[in-house]
């Protein structure tokens, strides 16, 4: 038997959907307006509110059928679980290159990324291999910037080298 | 008449250094369709003040070389790093992928790389035999037509939803949404900007497109250590990878396709996005085997990218009708005419007709020289699968990471990427199809912006959208489809109730 959905991403989409419909209320509108700036967003809104609700019901139908075939849905939890926090970091790994590209500049900040998420994606090396993936990582950096940078002329933060 | 000037044209650019220049700008314009985060319109706008100094003639053929190369060089990126290089080639993914991974990346972009060609080739044509009475009736759409145009290809999005149109709306409903964020059109409100300043401009396209894309494949690929190398095998190429009778089998498919792709392009404000994912919604409802989509098959891959390339010729027909630019591209290809002190309209034909013609004859030489270049280069990108992906992903990410930094110099676009990104990973985790986001970000505003203009012009009455025999007509396929796909989704539920209640079990899911 198939697994049943999780309710949690349609409960989020309906939260999400509850806190545009009520931010379209502090929406400034002319008042000669016939469809005013707040119109079509609340409409959209309240559109995937009902379309959350749907889903929801859905799955509620779906795991009482469950329930009372007694067929338990298959999970890999654990395998899930591993996954999740591997991505989880790779966001965080992700958000700190964002964070460290205006203070530490493009180039530290890109190496450091790098080097970080191919450790994250391969595993614990031995130190020679860690000191060859930092400097894959450095070079690959270098060349991205001499490549935005001096060939299609864009700028990039220059952080601790500026 | 046309005929001459046509020889005028192709004489003016037949000579060694304006093919040369042809030719260095169609491999630059691959570049940047290829790498995620450039587009054809970055490089037309870093290539622009090059051409000052250049003949008018010299001056089309850069720009013809750099758009026709970065609309066909999205494919490459999108087949072999599963990235859409340009949201002309979001489509491409869909059926690129899939064959990527069984092996069959060379047949992919050999199919991509001749239907790009051919959709140019076919979108000159039109551009050469039928531009002036087509632009004259574009002309004519106003905001009802346009909107019932955008509201009938949102009803579309229960074709691209996989096996639930309620998480396809759903999916839908999100990108619209997503959309509204920023000034809203007409009367300029800030509307969920939430006090960030940066949200007044709203989402840009590219960041939300690398997002969902490129980091959502990167947080699938780190939890899984055993997919790391790129241990696909590559089959040996011959030739462009695809057999006559199958080149023959898409003939159908192609001419649609064309036909989607050029209609898009010259419409103005739509584009190679919107008609390359239009054009494999239309294949795939006019397939015999609509299931087969999404799985690697060639009708996936010769739908958009032969729309892709045939909204290039569309979008040059009311540019040099009417002087009315179809996309962003052909928006800058104005002030390049204005440079040269031509002025795009009417009388363009008339006063300088030897350099309209040497544009045509530059976008045909571009066509050749781009299937010449990606035919030679075909052995070379597949090399790319066999790049490990713990070193491939990361690199990609950090270009996607800086160009989507480059789009307006602000770190506010890397985070867009990021939130995407996780957005993307949390949908394809609970199953909810990606393509209607995109189609939902994409032709929402344009529904929304030419909904308020129809209903400004009607004095709030709807039904005057009805008094335009296309937009009624439009509306009214529209209503039909919803309601096919409502009625169909309360037939499944019915059946499942009752087969539900007789077996008690139920495989469907919501």
């Amino acid at each position: 038997m198939e697994k049943p959905d999780s309710l949690a991403f349609p409960v989020g989409l309906l939260i999400y959907s509850a806190i545009l419909f009520c931010a379209t209320y502090s929406m400034r509108t002319l008042a000669l307006a016939n469809v005013g700036p707040a119109a079509v967003p609340r409409l959209l809104a309240a559109g995937l509110g009902l379309v959350s609700l749907a889903i929801i019901g859905n799955v509620l139908w779906f795991r009482r059928k469950a329930a009372i075939d007694g067929t338990p849905p298959t999970e890999k939890k654990q395998e899930q679980a591993s996954g999740d926090c591997t991505a989880a970091l790779t966001i965080v790994l992700l958000a700190f290159f964002a964070i460290g590209l205006e203070y530490l500049g493009f180039i530290i900040a890109a190496t450091l990324y790098l080097l970080m998420q191919v450790i994250l994606m391969r595993g614990k090396a031995s130190s020679s291999r860690m000191a060859v993936w930092a400097g894959m990582s450095a070079v690959a950096a270098i060349l991205v910037y001499l490549v935005f940078v001096k060939l299609f002329a864009m700028s990039l933060p220059a952080g601790l080298f500026g | 008449m046309g005929l001459e000037m046509f020889g005028i044209g192709f004489a003016y650019v037949v000579n060694p250094a304006t093919l040369f220049i042809i030719l260095i700008d169609v491999v630059v314009g691959i570049v940047f369709g290829a790498i995620p985060g450039l587009t054809g319109t970055m490089a037309i706008a870093l290539c622009l003040p090059l051409t000052f100094e250049m003949t008018p003639v010299n001056s089309f053929a850069l720009l013809m070389g750099l758009y026709v190369g970065s609309c066909s060089g999205g494919l490459i990126s999108a087949i072999l790093l599963k990235i859409p290089g340009t949201p002309s080639s979001i489509a491409t993914t869909f059926d690129g992928i899939p064959m990527a991974d069984r092996g069959e990346a060379g047949k992919a972009l050999g199919a991509g790389i001749v239907y790009s060609f051919l959709g140019g080739f076919f979108s000159f044509a039109v551009l050469f035999l039928i531009a002036p009475p087509l632009a004259a009736i574009s002309v004519r759409f106003g905001p009802y037509e346009y909107f019932a145009i955008a509201l009938f290809a949102l009803t579309l999005i229960s074709s691209v939803s996989g096996d639930s149109a309620l998480k396809g709306m759903a999916s839908g409903f999100v990108g619209m949404t997503l959309a509204t964020a920023g000034i809203s059109p007409m009367d300029g409100f800030p509307r969920f900007t939430f006090g960030v300043i940066e949200l007044a401009g709203g989402f840009s396209l590219l960041p939300v497109m690398m997002g969902l894309f490129a980091v959502s494949e990167l947080l699938r690929t780190v939890g899984n250590r055993d997919d790391d190398t790129a241990g696909v095998e590559v089959r040996k190429i011959r030739g462009f990878g695809f057999t006559m009778g199958e080149f023959w089998e898409q003939k159908w498919n192609f001419v649609r396709s064309c036909l989607i792709g050029t209609g898009i392009g010259i419409l103005p404000g739509l584009g190679g996005s919107s008609a390359n994912i239009l054009a494999y919604i239309a294949a795939k409802k006019c397939s015999k085997h609509p299931e087969k989509f999404g799985t690697g098959i060639l009708d996936g891959i010769v739908a958009p990218e032969s729309a892709n390339n045939a909204a290039v010729g569309g979008a040059l027909v009311p540019l040099l009708t009417l002087g009315i630019p179809g996309d962003t591209v052909t928006a800058m290809l104005i002030g390049a005419f204005m440079v040269h002190g031509l002025n795009p309209g009417p009388l363009l034909f008339q006063h300088s007709g030897d350099v309209v013609y040497a544009l045509f004859a530059s976008l045909i030489v571009a066509n050749f020289v781009m299937i010449a270049v990606e035919f030679w280069g075909i052995r070379i990108f597949v090399n790319l699968l066999r790049v490990p992906k713990h070193v491939l992903l990361p690199a990609i990410i950090v270009m996607c990471l800086v160009g989507a930094f480059g789009l307006n110099n602000r770190v506010f676009d890397i985070w867009t990427v990021i939130a995407f990104g996780a957005l993307g990973h949390l949908m394809h985790k609970y199953r909810y199809p990606l393509t209607p986001l995109i189609l939902g970000f994409i032709l929402g505003p344009m529904a929304e912006l030419n909904l308020r203009r129809g209903l400004q012009m009607a004095e709030g009455n709807f039904f005057s959208f009805f008094n335009s025999p296309v937009a009624a007509f439009f509306i009214a396929v529209s209503l039909l489809s919803l309601l096919r796909v409502l009625g169909g989704w309360g037939l499944r539920m019915m059946r499942r109730q009752y087969r539900g209640g007789a077996t008690g079990t139920s495989k469907e899911q919501p």
